[in-house]
């Protein structure tokens, strides 16, 4: 067991001064009107085994951790001047980061900014995706500005900002090997939307125009010139991707929606046409036999424009018929139309010193057209009767208009599906105990996917109980079962996910605990046509046991609170165990200064391979002021 | 099916059948609703405290906040919580109303203090008093918590900082410390497939919070991709995979990601539905080229050449972006 604590004193140094820092902060904070408060906590992290695997789980790393900032700056009594700061993430111990603040004046404006970040990393050692490495964030701004000095309507624009920069190194397929190539990502998404929304008037209704730019501007290059096998003399040695991608994606958005004492509507209509554009060139180059004998390019310099429309609407109606009954009625409907088309040229280019150079290859000129057409209505009868109980059914009515073709060639695809299906339930609410139970059943005529389930019955059970003096329980249970026929895909599914748990509160809240235990089993058998023509059939078995601990309590000055979650699959195709559990032991060591002891444990097993497995212990120190 | 062509986009019969439905339901709406709310709507002060579809007979027949904190301390610690404060900020005698607001009319109890003449835990109707745009919104998309008879109180907190549950530090108008923890209580295979190996996570004790995909009021914060079927929610995130493509992988279109993938939470890594690739892919396409050999590992991992599986804008058999 190596720790990485020891390693980074320098880091260390600095996040002490960061505490430091942070403890004055507080002070001039609290005299200057300032309530909230504000934590911030220092990791280190011991591990064994894969630290890529942890990272690709939790992407959780040691360092600072800005646990908690919530500020509220008012103004006094006499104004509504008030500003928020919320905060949380930031430091580089965790994946995610979150920041806004709003600010409210004395006037009908209201502001307001927000910053997201997201880490995703993932690099598995063992399994289909090793030869995938991503480590890439996603950061997201959102400001927002707000007229509400109407008194029935309130008029809005937001402005957004998405980024999502760093790598990704995958597999590139080339001269019948597999070598490995490197994208540098530089991918923007710009949105403007001005919303328009009715307030405090019978119909609440909202108008809402926004337009997004996406632009995509990434590059490539050799993350090694040797193939992933080895062994093969010829070299990866050049990539590039000099593409200019555009995607326009103007929205209007509706929504409409009043209730009154006998008949609630609300409904929504959604228009979007998107524009894709993108020219350039992708390639990449090899030396063969090391360059000893020449070099080898592949290149697409292609045009590729989308046209996509998408219409979309939802209606729903309410009807409270007589005292207790209620008739629901509700329609949704989906257009989303696309063609698409890409010209150009691809090459493959020979240099030789002998030779010079020659180019192979040919125009690219194909349209694709990809249409999807769907609607479904559903009718519900629902009753309330006295004593708690309720009662509800109904049956639905959908099509499905499915279309495409990916070439001039190719034969169209288009399939029109009609399917139907039905629901009961029964429902018991009174004196703090909740019951319901409901059955679903739906099938069709025609299928889109061989792996489209034809009947799928889906049984929920679920009953919660408050015992008083305290005490909670809870029991669920979902059990669906779906097929289709031996001459499609065979497809046999069967899930059962049942559980239940029991809580504790304590009067004040300072106190409490509880345990969960879920049950989740899944199997899944599809009859395959494998590449050779032959028979096969691919299963996949889940048995996943979850037992969950949570409590909290105080001993004397002392605040403990803890957690622990243990996972284990014994199921036929990857059986593994997982355990997360935490701790926490905090104290007021001033008014309104709280220290805070806190540790994690990690641990993940799979049981017929090693690579992947880690254990690794979290700990550290967390500060946190409570101003006034 | 007939169809007709419009010159920027393609709209079927059914399309038009259901605009032409929506439009009469709002004319209708307009036409039923107006002359009503010209008759509800009495005074300005009704309708500057939101009560205007309260149903409340009289803003004047309420019970002063002081004489309930008189005997209940929550009348004087209401206003230094969330909901209080909010309150405070909206202006007008909206605190001072707020106790008979939620727990309506309290003249019976002072004559006589007793729990049956008040009503303790308000109902949902209370909420709707300033809240009266939500009961349409709830019906859009969350019918099934009607069903199932999810009340506000169920999600939201109240107010009153001193009760157990009362007010969370984080989020001070649920009942939960978080969103996820709120509808982990009901929704268990959910909350349990989040403790997966392979799940969406913030952070230590930040669970992937369950409004970032999901719109329980009915209305979506981004405005622009939860009510789209074709990746839905989860290209709000994954822009990157926002379309539209060239050559669209059909199921992603037609069945959203959860045809490959298990939103909440998986065992398998990149929340995919099966452990071997081949296997999820085998399903579908039967056609495979026979020299794709089963028994080498590049071969059982169709993405390894494949890489472009969302969709490809460039190459048919998706081996590039």
């Amino acid at each position: 067991m190596k720790s990485c604590w020891q390693s980074r004193s320098g880091w260390a140094g600095a996040s002490l001064l960061a505490l430091a820092l942070a403890l004055a902060v507080p002070l001039p904070l609290a005299a200057q009107g300032w309530s909230g408060v504000i934590g911030v906590g220092v990791i280190a992290q011991d591990d064994s085994g894969s630290v890529d695997s942890f990272r690709t789980q939790s992407d959780l790393d040691e360092g600072l951790v800005l646990e908690e900032l919530n500020l509220t700056y008012a103004a006094g009594e006499e104004s509504d001047k008030e500003l928020t700061l919320r905060a949380w993430g930031f430091g580089g111990a965790e994946p995610a980061s979150h920041a806004r603040i709003d600010l409210a004046l004395d006037s009908p404006w209201r502001f307001d900014l927000d910053y997201d970040r997201y880490d995703s990393f993932f690099a598995l050692g063992g399994g289909d995706l090793a030869l995938r490495a991503d480590e890439w964030k996603l950061e997201r701004w959102h400001g927002g500005v707000a007229w509400d000095g109407w008194r029935k309507a309130r008029l809005s624009l937001d402005l957004r900002y998405h980024e999502r920069s760093g790598s990704v190194v995958r597999p590139l397929y080339g001269l019948n090997e597999l070598y490995p190539l490197r994208l540098d990502l530089d991918e923007t998404m710009v949105e403007a939307a001005l919303r328009f929304e009715t307030k405090d008037t019978p119909v609440h209704f909202v108008l809402e125009q926004a337009y997004a730019t996406y632009e995509r501007a990434n590059d490539r290059r050799p993350a090694d010139s040797e193939n992933l096998a080895g062994g093969d003399p010829d070299l990866f040695v050049g990539a590039a991707e000099n593409l200019d991608e555009t995607r326009d994606v103007p929205t209007t958005r509706i929504l409409a929606d009043w209730a009154g004492e006998r008949v609630e509507v609300a409904a929504s209509l959604l228009y979007r046409p998107s524009e894709l554009e993108s020219t350039g060139d992708v390639s990449s180059t090899f030396d063969l036999q090391g360059g000893s004998i020449g070099r080898v390019s592949f290149i697409d310099d292609l045009t590729s424009k989308a046209d996509s429309d998408a219409l979309v609407g939802n209606l729903r109606l309410g009807f409270h018929l007589a005292p207790g009954w209620t008739l629901r009625l509700s329609g949704d409907y989906r257009d989303t139309a696309t063609d698409a088309t890409v010209v150009g040229l691809t090459l493959f280019r020979i240099t030789n010193p002998v030779f010079g150079t020659v180019d192979i290859g040919g125009e690219v000129d194909e349209s694709t057209v990809f249409d999807v057409t769907e609607d479904e209505y559903r009718l519900t009868l629902e009753w309330q009767g006295g004593g708690g109980w309720s009662l509800w059914g109904g049956g639905s009515t959908s099509s499905r208009d499915v279309h495409w073709r990916f070439a001039g060639d190719d034969p169209d695809f288009d399939v029109t599906r009609d399917a139907d299906g039905w629901l009961a339930g029964v429902g018991y609410r009174h004196g703090g105990v909740t019951a319901s139970a409901e059955y679903q059943r739906g099938s069709f005529d025609s299928y889109v996917f061989r792996t489209d389930a034809e009947t799928v019955d889906r049984l929920s059970l679920r009953a919660s109980s408050q015992l008083g003096g305290g005490w909670s329980v809870r029991l669920q249970g979902r059990f669906e079962d779906s097929d289709n026929p031996g001459d499609v895909a065979a497809l046999d599914r069967s899930s059962q996910s049942y559980g239940g748990g029991f809580a504790w509160d304590s009067e004040d809240g300072e106190s409490g605990f509880g345990v969960d235990l879920d049950l989740a089993d899944l199997t899944s058998d599809v009859a395959l046509v494998l590449p050779d023509g032959g028979p096969g059939l691919s299963t996949y078995d889940l048995s996943l046991l979850s037992i969950a601990l949570h409590g909290r309590t105080q001993v004397g000055p002392a605040r403990l609170s803890g957690s622990a979650v243990r996972s284990e699959d014994s199921g036929d195709t990857w059986p593994l165990e997982s355990i997360v559990a935490r701790g926490r032991v905090a104290f007021d060591v001033f008014t309104g200064t709280e220290l805070a002891i806190f540790g994690e444990y990690w641990s993940y097993d799979e049981e017929r391979a090693e690579v992947d497995d880690f254990d690794v212990l979290r700990y550290g120190v967390a500060l946190a002021w409570r101003l006034p | 099916m007939t169809t007709l062509r419009l010159p920027e986009s393609t709209f079927t019969l059914r399309a038009a059948a259901m605009l032409a439905a929506l439009a009469a339901v709002l004319l209708a709406l307009a036409l039923m609703v107006v002359p009503a709310a010209a008759q509800e709507m009495g005074t300005d002060e009704m309708a500057d405290s939101g009560m205007a579809d309260s149903g409340m007979a009289d803003a004047d027949d309420y019970v002063p906040r002081e004489i309930c904190a008189g005997c209940h301390e929550q009348g004087d610690t209401f206003p230094e919580g969330h909901h209080g404060r909010l309150m405070a900020r909206a202006g007008g005698d909206l605190l001072e109303r707020s106790c008979t607001i939620c727990h309506g009319p309290a003249e019976k109890h002072i004559e006589e203090t007793s729990k049956e003449t008040i009503n303790r835990f308000p109902k949902d109707d209370a909420c709707l008093t300033c809240h009266p745009s939500a009961k349409g919104r709830m019906s859009l998309t969350t019918p099934a918590h009607q069903r199932f008879g999810v009340a506000c109180l169920d999600c939201h907190a109240p107010g009153h900082p001193e009760l157990a549950h009362g007010e969370s530090k984080a989020e001070p108008m649920l009942a939960a410390d978080t969103a996820f923890e709120l509808c982990a209580s009901c929704h268990r295979p959910q909350a349990s497939a989040a403790r997966r190996p392979f799940a969406h996570r913030e952070g230590v004790d930040r669970p992937f919070d369950c409004t970032n995909c999901h719109a329980v009021h009915g209305d979506n914060r981004t405005g622009r991709l939860l009510a789209v079927g074709d990746g839905g929610a989860c290209v709000a995130c994954h822009t990157e995979k926002t379309g539209p493509f060239v050559y669209p992988h059909p199921p992603r279109g037609v069945n959203g990601c959860t045809a490959c993938h298990e939103p909440h939470g998986s065992n398998n890594p990149r929340l995919l539905t099966r452990r071997t690739v081949s296997s999820l892919c085998l399903e579908c396409h039967t056609n495979v080229p026979s020299f794709h050999d089963l028994t080498q590992a590049r071969y059982r991992a169709c993405q390894t050449c494949h890489v472009a599986v969302h969709g490809s804008n460039r190459d048919r058999a998706l081996f590039d972006e």
